[in-house]
């Protein structure tokens, strides 16, 4: 049983192939990084359904608001990256989306949040919004340890 | 010897503590090592990824020589690489139980959020320098603000929307609302200290960057905002151009659309209105792009069709796709059709809640994708492609007060300085190396770093543990072969290029003879067409073995002939053919000692033609008398 391949093991057809794999130097995926495409369902396939694309939003909003509570910085600073955040998933008025708010939520119970810290941010993003608190406290309550 | 040591003893500790070993938890749950074939282009030593549940993640190397952990979920990744790149995928499974899967996820996500996290970090520094830049020069670029005409071009009656917005916004906030606003800004602006950049700290191994706001980022969002509110008080119209050109009975209004139109209007000033009064660093540039696209609306309500914006940068700025001519531009034309079918419909149900404003840009992106590559067709010119995801930003320049050039010009510097530290410090730690640090030894080195214990608790959960030092395994088909040989295996499945797949459906169907006939080759095939990205050759080697060395003499000689043609021709396609023909003759050199790198790649497969390409147990092939080689790739997994 081969357990390994070794240098020592290496056969003709595979010092071929290494070859070529060293000319080429470009074992694994090349990407130019940049998702553009003349076809539009080639694009339109990686959005896959809106419902996907919002949790897929939600979970980074909730993965920057954790780290955020580890790393700290300025509060307007954080607002602003939320919005850059956003922007990757087309998305401009953060600020009245629901989604924003329970991925908060979920990034503070990750973290570990207190009460206090909670409730900051609760009037520091959704004010006195009753849509926007409930949606917080509702990914908070979904992830708090 | 310490490395044993460790892992008895961390066995130890799990049978004196009356537990099983994780690894033979029987709870369903699988890690799947999928090695992807190889092809020419981005990948000639071929691929591999992880599946964790739904999720692959992968490594794949970028400019400037860095390895970036890439998420996709299953079918994407499916969909890009055996039916696009056309390269059968290796599925080995291994058992493992829930809790060493979600640490196995938990560490692949967090490496991937670090990762994105830095990247954005440069995406931010490189806007600064772009901020700088273009107020040294007394002017900024303003995203969304392209969308309005210029102050004193503006055609008696038009605005209408934004003038009722006007109206809203000085009803819900007090008639003087917009001036105090542009006050508060010109104030904040005054204030901002150019001496002072607020620049990032340079990157740290694990920990995410804290976010920052810097100078330039401060200036800009003043600077937008401080326009939006101009717009809004000057109630300017649209700018010619900024609506997509569209037939008149194009995207015609059922009855549902226009009642779905009324309250996406409806909804969108709502919004508009609170955003006004938001205190959001960077309300300004939702507010231009929200009054442009309620303007939109607007005139989608009065010629009761649906309007939406141009979202594709002016004239020659836009990034171009391939040509493509035929029955593929017809094909393509037709599934963005569909597909901005399905987003309109999608837009329509979500028209009820608050403004769907993800709903709303996917339509606007597929009606763009649509409109534009009908009209390539039409005007026989390779289409404008737009990247994803897309927010509406066509800038216009403003001009800005003077700001301390000194300060700038040293800001300006420093940016430059930090920008090259965080990518240097970036590649340090994540360069990408074709032996020590690839797609193969960062996702084992991930598997060590997930666990607590790191490579001995790794080998203990997973049955197995692949070495990287002193083996080949950092190639991407021989660690499929180690895995397989490595860690317990339960299942081995394959899912086959879409080639492979199409043909192997045509012999069932078909006769085979005149398949292997049409199919063989290039020229005749009628699976694969021609794609501007593949060299040039004309037979398909990956299945078939004994003829391997003859065709590819024959792909060789194609090749060379057509660099040679390519030389002719280099004035006239800036070296296309050259390339190609070139390319071709360097991949035709395996065939020669039977072994396969090229397949053939498509640029587009029409959605109805899509599945086929499914997970099944790998094709055994009966032994081939006097081959030379057993070639990995047709054996794959082998070992």
């Amino acid at each position: 049983m081969c357990d390994k391949w070794k240098l020592s093991s290496l056969r003709p057809g595979m010092a071929v192939l290494l070859a070529l794999v060293l000319i080429g130097s470009q074992a694994c995926s090349f990407s130019k990084s940049s998702e553009s495409s003349s076809d539009s369902s080639e694009s339109s396939s990686k959005s896959s359904s809106p419902g996907s694309a919002e949790t897929q939003y939600k979970n980074d909003v909730r993965e920057y608001t954790a780290a955020y509570m580890k790393t700290g910085g300025q509060f307007d600073a954080y607002r602003r990256g939320i919005g850059d955040l956003a922007k990757k998933h087309s998305i401009t008025n953060w600020e009245d989306n629901t989604v924003t708010y329970e991925g908060i939520g979920e990034g503070l119970g990750e973290a570990g949040a207190s009460d206090v810290q909670v409730k900051a941010y609760a009037d520091g993003m959704a004010g006195q919004d009753a849509a926007k608190r409930t949606a917080l406290m509702k990914g908070y309550d979904a992830k708090k340890k | 010897m310490t490395r044993r040591l460790w892992r008895l003893v961390w066995l130890g500790a799990l049978f004196l503590g009356g537990l099983t070993p994780p690894a033979l938890a029987d709870d369903g749950a699988t890690v799947e090592y999928l090695y992807v074939e190889a092809n020419e282009g981005g990948s000639s030593g071929g691929h591999v990824g992880l599946r964790l549940g739904d999720e692959v993640f992968h490594f794949e190397h970028r400019s400037p020589g860095v390895l970036v952990l890439g998420r996709d979920d299953v079918e994407q990744f499916r969909f890009h690489y055996s039916v696009l790149e056309n390269r059968t995928i290796h599925i080995s499974r291994i058992p493992v139980s829930e809790e060493t899967q979600e640490l196995l996820r938990h560490r692949f996500r967090h490496r991937l959020f670090l990762q994105t996290r830095h990247l954005d970090v440069m995406e931010s520094l490189r806007g600064d320098r772009a901020t700088l830049e273009q107020m040294l020069a007394a002017g900024l670029s303003v995203e969304g603000a392209g969308y309005f005409a210029p102050v004193g071009e503006a055609v008696p009656g038009a605005g209408a929307e934004i003038a009722a917005l006007r109206a809203r916004v000085e009803a819900t906030h007090g008639a003087d609302f917009l001036d105090r606003r542009t006050e508060a800004l010109k104030g904040q602006l005054a204030a901002l200290d150019p001496s002072f950049m607020g620049l990032p700290e340079l990157p740290t191994a694990e920990v995410p960057p804290a976010p920052t706001y810097s100078f330039p980022q401060r200036y800009r969002d003043v600077v937008t905002a401080l326009q939006a509110l101009e717009i809004l008080r000057e109630a300017r119209p649209l700018a010619p151009g900024a609506l997509v050109r569209a037939e008149p009975d194009d995207l015609r209004f059922t009855e549902a659309d226009a009642l779905a139109a009324a309250r996406l209007f409806e909804t969108l000033e709502d919004a508009l209105v609170r955003l006004v009064a938001s205190e959001r660093p960077d309300w300004g540039v939702a507010l231009t792009v929200g009054m442009a696209r309620l303007a939109a609306l607007g005139e989608s309500r009065r010629q009761e069709r649906w309007v939406v914006l141009d979202v594709f940068p002016p004239g020659s700025e836009a990034p171009r796709g391939k040509p493509s001519r035929g029955k593929l531009s017809a094909w393509l034309v037709e599934d963005a059709e569909a597909e901005r079918a399905r987003a309109r419909v999608r837009l329509v149900a979500s028209a009820d809640s608050a403004f769907p404003e993800a709903s709303f840009a996917a339509f606007e992106a597929a009606a763009n994708r649509w409109l534009e590559l009908r009209t390539a067709q039409a005007e026989d010119r390779v289409p404008r492609v737009l990247k994803t995801p897309m927010i509406p930003s066509r800038a216009a320049r403003i001009p800005i007060d003077e700001v301390d050039a000194r300060a700038l010009t040293a800001g300006l510097e420093a940016v430059r300085e930090r920008e090259e530290a965080y990518a240097a410090g970036f590649k340090r730690r994540w360069g990408y190396n074709l032996i020590t640090r690839n797609c193969v030894s960062e996702i084992f080195s991930e598997i060590d770093a997930a666990f607590e214990g790191g490579a001995g608790e790794s080998r203990v959960r997973l049955g197995g543990r692949l070495e990287m030092e002193g083996s080949l395994n950092f190639i991407p088909v021989v660690s499929a072969a180690s895995v397989a040989s490595s860690y317990p295996v339960t299942e081995r499945l394959e899912v086959p290029s879409y080639r492979r797949a199409r043909v192997e459906q045509m012999y069932r169907e078909e006769n085979p003879v005149a398949v292997f006939m049409r199919e063989s080759n290039t020229l005749t095939s009628a699976v694969y067409r021609r794609n501007a990205d593949d060299s040039i050759f004309v037979f398909f080697t990956d299945d078939v073995v004994l003829a391997r060395p003859l065709l590819g003499a024959v792909n060789l000689v194609v090749g060379l002939g057509a660099s040679a043609v390519g030389l002719v021709a280099l004035p006239v396609d800036g070296g296309a053919t050259l390339w190609a023909g070139l390319k071709g003759a360097l991949f035709s050199l395996p065939e020669l000692f039977f072994q396969n790198i090229r397949k053939g790649s498509f640029e587009h497969i029409r959605r109805n033609e899509r599945e086929g390409s499914v997970a099944r147990p790998p094709v055994v092939r009966p032994p081939v008398a006097r081959q030379p080689v057993v070639s990995p790739v047709d054996a794959p997994g082998g070992g």
